[in-house]
């Protein structure tokens, strides 16, 4: 297994290379970073500036040149390249937000699957009950809804939540905005508390939206299984309803949800860019966003990299998960 | 109240964040018309805008105030560094001589005891610094401080930093101390009229430090200059930093060895980045921020509104949208057309249609001056009362009487070519202005003028390479009266509309060489008039700036001159209890 996994990630270095290639092709194309940072200045910066500027963004070096230079940057210096920020760095800020975001990420992502794998099967197991009407009305429900307004509806609805408590409580318990409070508690508990609070809007936000999908996979995965030959063998067989369920049917279920959880890493990066936008948080998203709006190319090739990355493993640990779901799986 | 120039490098910021970050407005039709833009304590801004929203300060509390981006780079004198929410941060630390007011009069600060012009040519001003002024470490505030300064940004002694602009600092010829450093005297090789707008000051023995003891060669002076890209662990005003997380919130507390006779009440600063201005209004609503600053759209205005415990001020900021005519054009070269075009165009219908939600919405009557500022006048009604009216039969006539033909149908040139298709450009993504370029389409039709109305992702190229026979854009005002000789001096950085005129590049450099601000808006205003009759520019109107703030808040009021609301960070407080 340890060979089949740098089999993997060796083969996914030219898939970044090339995709990173096309973004660089896309963001050159696009309007001039420096231009559009100057644009409407009066009076109008000196021409020794903005030609400063494009030789630390290595704008006068041809197309190739540039993404030569900024790929053996990368691999020899792991230097991402210059931002238009001058006092960015973009590696450590790279670094700094994959942190944020993946906190967000990572439990939203645990609580969509958690919550899909619970309604998938109860939906399957009770197929055409009102439970099962309710689950595929509710996984429709959260599927049509934009994840902006979603965000903005939870959000306006903690700070109707935060109005009716402030009086009992003395304070306004949902934040709305940020990874953390403007003032941070100093004492660990109270510092959790104050972390866990800022998670609520954002995860559930981020976890209703993915789950909406993975749910309705759940259950109709389940219930191909529920009517196969080897569950109705199984039960014919005399084994416990739960043993059926939990250890022939469930786990075979799970193989496509594996399937799709890995697929669903790049929506679910997506969608954080929309509710880190929303409730503020200086994750990936935020970072993306910024870097569009600055035609921050550097930048872009960056996230793009981190997030082509995230992608790559979140397939190669489903891989490996497969082996884990279907013992019939053995990897060379 | 803080004197103390928010200086030409904010002014810059402003001028490139709001002509460029202006984002869509919604229209509400106008159903606040005839309501005031003003709430309860806000309500004497219009007559009283250095004043209103004053009050007494009670010792102590902390205000959260929104900023829309991160600070990347600390230096805001540098190119990628001079961005308005830097200049707005940077206020509470930055020692200047002159501030901007709300309603643009300049004020002397407590940096200096005086400063005045003592020769006129060459021009010469001597400033005399406030003998107790000093860097929070103890390190008196001196003429190296002026020189540093002088020396980053006149693109000779440091050709390597990275400067956002030179303009003023290039006319310097010396700088030179006396009495121990605290009598500045600044020496120009040619007039300067902004000067009081010049010098905000970083702290040279920082800078020295930093470039390894000396400040005396060009790569020493480059690596001070990129030395203060880092956050400043210095202040030479009423506050200091405290803290930075990093994209999410500075927060500055008060400076204790600040010289100024206004001492802060507030223990602590806390500016808030929200980068996305929708959010700013719920976090408000949440009491997570005490204020933001914006350039409002017809919902944000709505929802501020509706805020209990909020108080709000709209009113005309610096920005200022007009339409302009490319003069390249062979068909627009003609002024008898470019007037028929200028008199069809209803500027009432466009405010009413894009600025509905803001009833101090009106058309401006100047290229140079915003109204409420010193010498301001409705230049257009005095020379070309007919431009903006929307007035169809007037247009018409106009290009009877000029020998056009097919008028109102498919107009042709006198010399019966037909004029063809025009294109109306907007920046992509900016629905008002699309709106704009329909009504000025539906406008044209009428005279036989087709329209076509097209966005562009590039609004610079665009200009830079006349790509556009009309164009809708904005710049942001200037409180530094000199820089509108960039705008319209024929073949200037700044003039994108191939227009040029003798007369008005004989006025623009006389005007960029006096010294008397009272001399130099008349001078203005004639070049304005000239401006007006070739009827190249549109003038539509000012757009508004929102500050909504928590009503425990006072001495907080907005400064669209270039200052910014910090302006005067020093006063502001919590409310003392009645």
């Amino acid at each position: 297994m340890i060979a089949y996994t740098i089999r993997r990630l060796l083969a996914a270095i030219p898939i970044l290379v090339v995709s990173s290639f096309i973004i660089f092709w896309v963001a050159s194309m696009s309007a001039d970073p420096i231009r559009q940072r100057f644009e409407g200045r009066n009076p109008p910066p000196p021409a020794a500036t903005i030609q400063l500027e494009r030789e630390r963004l290595n704008f006068d070096a041809g197309f190739f040149r540039q993404y030569w230079d900024w790929l053996w940057g990368l691999v020899v210096h792991q230097n991402f390249g210059p931002s238009i920020n001058s006092a960015m760095d973009i590696g450590g800020e790279l670094g700094r937000r994959t942190v944020i975001t993946l906190r967000l990420v990572l439990l939203a992502m645990i609580l969509a699957l958690v919550l899909a794998v619970v309604t998938g099967v109860l939906s399957a197991v009770r197929q055409y009950s009102k439970l099962d009407y309710t689950f595929t009305f509710l996984g429709f429900l959260f599927l049509a809804m934009p994840s902006f307004w979603l965000a903005v509806v939870l959000k306006q609805g903690a700070i109707a939540f935060n109005d009716s408590v402030e009086g009992s409580l003395n304070r306004r318990p949902i934040p709305t905005i940020n990874h953390e409070a403007s003032v941070v508690p100093e004492d660990f508990w109270p510092r959790m508390m104050d972390i866990g609070l800022h998670m609520v809007l954002p995860t559930i936000s981020l976890a209703l939206i993915t789950y909406a999908a993975l749910s309705r996979f759940q259950r109709s995965s389940m219930l191909e299984v529920l009517n196969s030959d080897y569950i109705r063998l199984a039960r014919a067989k005399g084994l416990s309803a739960r043993r059926v369920m939990v250890r022939h049917a469930l786990r075979t279920a799970l193989i496509p949800l594996t399937t799709v959880s890995a697929l669903g890493i790049a929506s679910i990066l997506g969608g954080a860019v929309v509710t880190e936008t929303v409730y503020q948080w200086r994750g990936m998203g935020d970072l993306l966003v910024n870097a569009v709006r600055d035609q921050d190319r550097y930048v872009t090739m960056g996230w793009l990299l981190v997030a082509g990355l995230f992608v790559i493993i979140g397939n190669l640990v489903a891989d490996l998960l497969y082996a884990v779901l279907d013992p019939r799986i053995r990897y060379e | 109240m803080r004197t103390g120039t928010r200086r030409l490098s904010g002014l810059i910021a402003l001028a490139a964040a709001t002509t460029l970050a202006v984002g869509a407005c919604g229209t509400d039709g106008g159903s606040d018309a005839g309501k005031p833009q003003f709430s309860e304590g806000f309500a004497e801004c219009e007559a009283k805008p250095n004043d209103c929203n004053s009050g007494e300060r009670k010792q102590g509390g902390t205000i959260v105030f929104a900023v829309n981006r991160g600070v990347q780079n600390w230096n805001q004198f540098s190119g990628d560094g001079n961005l308005v929410e830097t200049v707005l941060i940077l206020n509470t630390i930055l020692p200047s001589p002159f501030i901007f007011l709300p309603d643009g009069k300049i004020q002397q600060t407590e940096l200096i005891t005086e400063a005045k012009i003592t020769s006129e040519s060459p021009q010469t001003v001597v400033y005399k610094i406030n003998p107790d002024a000093k860097w929070d470490d103890g390190t008196p505030i001196t003429a190296d401080d002026f020189t540093m300064m002088w020396k980053f940004q006149n693109g000779k002694d440091c050709p390597k930093c990275n400067v956002a602009g030179t303009t003023g600092f290039e006319l310097i010829s010396s700088i030179t101390g006396a009495d121990s450093g605290k009598t500045v005297t600044v020496t120009y090789s040619s007039p300067y009229p902004d000067w009081q707008g010049l010098f905000a000051l970083m702290p040279a023995h920082v800078g020295k430090k930093a470039a390894g003891g000396d400040l005396n060669t060009p790569a020493a002076l480059e690596k001070a200059f990129n030395s203060f890209t880092a956050q400043p662990t210095w202040s030479g005003w009423a506050y200091k930093i405290d803290k930075v997380v990093k994209d999410v919130q500075v927060e500055v507390i008060p400076n204790p060895q600040w010289y100024g006779k206004v001492k802060p009440t507030l223990d602590r600063i806390i500016f808030k980045m929200i980068t996305d201005q929708k959010q700013n209004v719920s976090a408000l609503q949440n009491k997570e921020i005490n204020g933001f600053t914006a350039q409002p759209s017809a919902d944000m205005v709505t929802q501020v509104k509706g805020l209990a415990g909020v108080n709000y001020e709209m009113t005309g900021g610096s920005v200022w949208e007009h339409i302009d005519v490319n003069v390249k054009n062979k068909y627009l070269a003609d002024q008898k057309l470019r007037e028929a075009i200028f008199t069809a165009i209803s500027v009432k219908d466009i405010i009413q249609k894009t600025m509905g939600f803001w009833p101090g919405a009106k058309q401006l009557g100047s290229h140079n001056l915003l109204p409420g500022t010193p010498g301001y006048e409705d230049i257009v009604k005095k020379v070309a009362p007919d431009q903006g009216t929307g007035n169809i039969e007037k247009a018409k006539q106009i290009l009877t009487e000029a020998g056009y033909k097919d008028v109102g149908t498919a107009l042709k040139t006198p010399s019966g070519e037909a004029v063809p298709e025009l294109r109306f450009l907007y920046r992509e993504g900016i629905q008002t202005r699309l709106q704009t370029g329909e009504l000025v389409q539906s406008a044209l039709a009428k005279l036989g003028i087709k329209i076509k109305v097209e966005a562009t992702a590039n609004l610079s190229e665009t200009l830079d390479t006349y790509n556009y026979d009309l164009i809708i854009f904005a710049w942001a005002g200037n409180p530094l009266l000199s820089s509108n000789k960039d705008l319209w001096t024929t073949g200037a950085g700044n003039n994108k509309l191939g227009w040029g005129d003798p007369e008005s590049d004989r006025i623009l450099a006389e005007m960029a060489k006096t010294l008397d601000s009272t001399k130099q808006r008349q001078l203005l205003n004639q070049q304005d008039e000239i401006m007006t009759k070739a009827a190249v520019v549109l003038p539509l109107f000012a757009k508004p700036n929102l500050l909504a703030l928590s009503s425990d808040y006072v001495n907080i009021r907005d400064n669209n001159q270039g200052s910014y609301v910090t302006y005067n960070v020093e006063n502001w407080g919590q409310k003392k209890a009645q």
